[in-house]
């Protein structure tokens, strides 16, 4: 369902590498799947568009998957960069072989980021395998908020916009991720504990109605292994003290 | 505005969804391409408009600024100091003794341009004069630059000044033929004639644009005495004229009566279907 992280996808390839030069040419079947997302960021980011499976250019990331097979060499670095500086230099080829049938000269092809003149380092593609981490939190996230009906959008909405406000929504964050027994339950009925929260720790039930999709994404994220998101999350990361969560 | 940091969570076309540093979600529009989990870093731009703005507003207060800046003063006898501007404009205004405070009482010569300005003073100096059977004395004017290096400008205004005078004496002049006193000859629209471009009176005499007509209505020196069976004897002689000049020259009559060159007749279906279809109309 979801991709594996980019270090076990490291790992993967090296192992794939391995079997494909002991012999074994349908080693790159069981992690082709895999590899095809970070295939397209790498084209996407170099091309300076969003590339799908049906463009030309994945094409030209499959072909170069099998090319950086062949080449790679475990002593000179990893795997996945050298798979991505593969796929980059394919496609500026492609690239420059298409500009000579059209005027546009070779800068105008990619709006913004990294030009295809630009030289890149393993800079470029460490932070695509970051990207590449994030979205598979982000998508995991989606996963889970599709349970409480919850979508990014109505966040937008439903965010508390004033910082005493996202200080209150803050407290009952920090609440119920400190105690199990809520957790649970809003894990289990999908809603929160609204009774026990008013009743125990003397939340304002207007305040935690208002902003619930928002206490309860912030809770997902907490109580789930997001390590990305995490730090957007936290109290700490947010420079507030963490709330008393012990009970009054 | 501080610039956001933050992971991209939801993207569509022109629009992304942020979760900044503090927890807060967004949704931004933005042109820029971006895919989901990338770092964004809010760019801080204004918006054109913004910029448009302040530039017109740097630009109207620099030329107000400009415009009350004084570059040269104009010492008009001891009556009063005029602050003139690049453009030759008075926009400042100061009595040197008594006299000099009650004429700048009675004139505005603020916005004025400094040959006007110099003019107004003149005038009513002249007006109280004459009034207390004083001689006349044309005004002793003098102009200092504010900056030293400003020669030229000291230089133009006096010429300008000069010119403004003789102007002024020109008028003062034909005023006393008239017997009118000067502040009543006084107008300060002719002063600015040149500016406006050719006086209205010269149109009226102008051949070109009335043409040089036998039957000139400035022969006619009073409507009553118009004889009306002249004046038809005149229209009637004009048109046996005409028909002989038709005879000679290679004119014709068309249907509609016009008095067309035979050249034109070459052309004369095209009249014709014109009328007819002005007929048609009609009917």
């Amino acid at each position: 369902m979801f991709s594996p992280e980019p270090t076990s996808l490291n790992s993967m390839l090296d192992q794939v590498w391995k079997d494909y030069h002991n012999g074994d040419k349908e080693a790159l079947n069981n992690i082709y799947e895999h590899l095809m997302p970070f295939c397209l960021r790498v084209s996407s980011k170099t091309c300076g568009r969003y590339i799908t499976d049906h463009d030309e250019e994945a094409s030209i990331a499959r072909l170069a998957i099998l090319e950086a097979l062949e080449k790679y060499d475990p002593a000179k670095g990893s795997g996945l960069v050298f798979l991505g500086q593969t796929i980059r230099t394919r496609i500026i080829d492609y690239k420059r072989k298409e500009k000579k049938h059209s005027l546009l000269p070779i800068t105008f092809l990619t709006r913004n980021g990294s030009s295809l003149t630009e030289e890149v380092d393993d800079g470029f593609f460490e932070e695509i395998l970051d990207d590449l981490a994030r979205s598979q939190e982000i998508e995991r996230l989606k996963y889970l908020l599709g349970d409480f009906n919850i979508g990014f959008e109505e966040l937008v909405q439903v965010s508390p916009r004033q910082t005493r406000s996202r200080q209150n929504a803050n407290r009952i964050i920090d609440i119920i991720v400190a105690n199990d027994e809520l957790s649970n339950y809003l894990m289990e009925k999908k809603m929160l504990p609204m009774k026990e929260l008013e009743e125990t720790w003397q939340v304002n039930r207007k305040l935690a109605d208002r902003y619930r999709k928002y206490i309860i994404t912030a809770v997902i994220i907490q109580l789930n292994d997001f390590p990305y998101l995490k730090s957007f999350i936290l109290p700490q990361a947010r420079g507030e003290q963490k709330w008393q969560t012990e009970k009054a | 505005m501080a610039n956001r940091k933050g992971i991209v969570m939801e993207t569509g076309k022109g629009w992304a969804i942020i979760l900044t540093e503090n927890g807060e979600y967004h949704k931004i529009k933005t042109n820029d391409f971006m895919q989901v989990g990338e770092q964004y870093q809010e760019k801080f731009s204004l918006p054109l408009s913004y910029i448009a703005a302040a530039v017109i507003i740097l630009a109207l207060s620099l030329t107000t600024l400009d415009y009350y800046s004084v570059k040269a003063y104009a010492q008009v006898s001891s009556l009063a100091e005029l602050g003139v501007n690049r453009w030759g404009r008075v926009v400042s205004v100061q009595a040197k003794n008594e006299a000099g405070q009650q004429i700048l009482n009675k004139v505005e010569l603020k916005n004025d341009t400094l040959e006007v300005a110099v003019e107004k003073i003149y005038a009513h100096d002249f007006k109280d004069e004459q009034d207390n059977q004083l001689p006349v004395y044309r005004p002793e004017i003098s102009v200092t630059g504010a900056d030293k290096k400003e020669t030229k400008l000291e230089e133009k205004m006096l010429k300008k000044i000069n010119q403004g005078l003789k102007k002024a004496e020109k008028a003062r002049n034909k005023a006393e033929i008239q017997g009118l006193n000067d502040c009543d000859y006084y107008d300060e629209e002719e002063l600015d004639t040149e500016k406006k471009g050719k006086d209205n009176n010269v149109i009226w005499e102008d051949e070109e644009i009335w043409g040089n007509n036998d039957l000139d209505i400035d022969d006619i020196d009073d409507i009553d005495d118009l004889d009306f069976n002249k004046l038809n004897e005149k229209i009637q002689n004009e048109q046996e004229k005409l028909k002989e000049q038709i005879e000679k020259k290679p004119y014709f009559i068309n249907e509609g009566q016009m008095l067309l060159p035979l050249e034109s007749k070459r052309n004369f279906n095209s009249y014709k279907n014109k009328w007819d279809k002005d007929e048609d109309i009609d009917d």
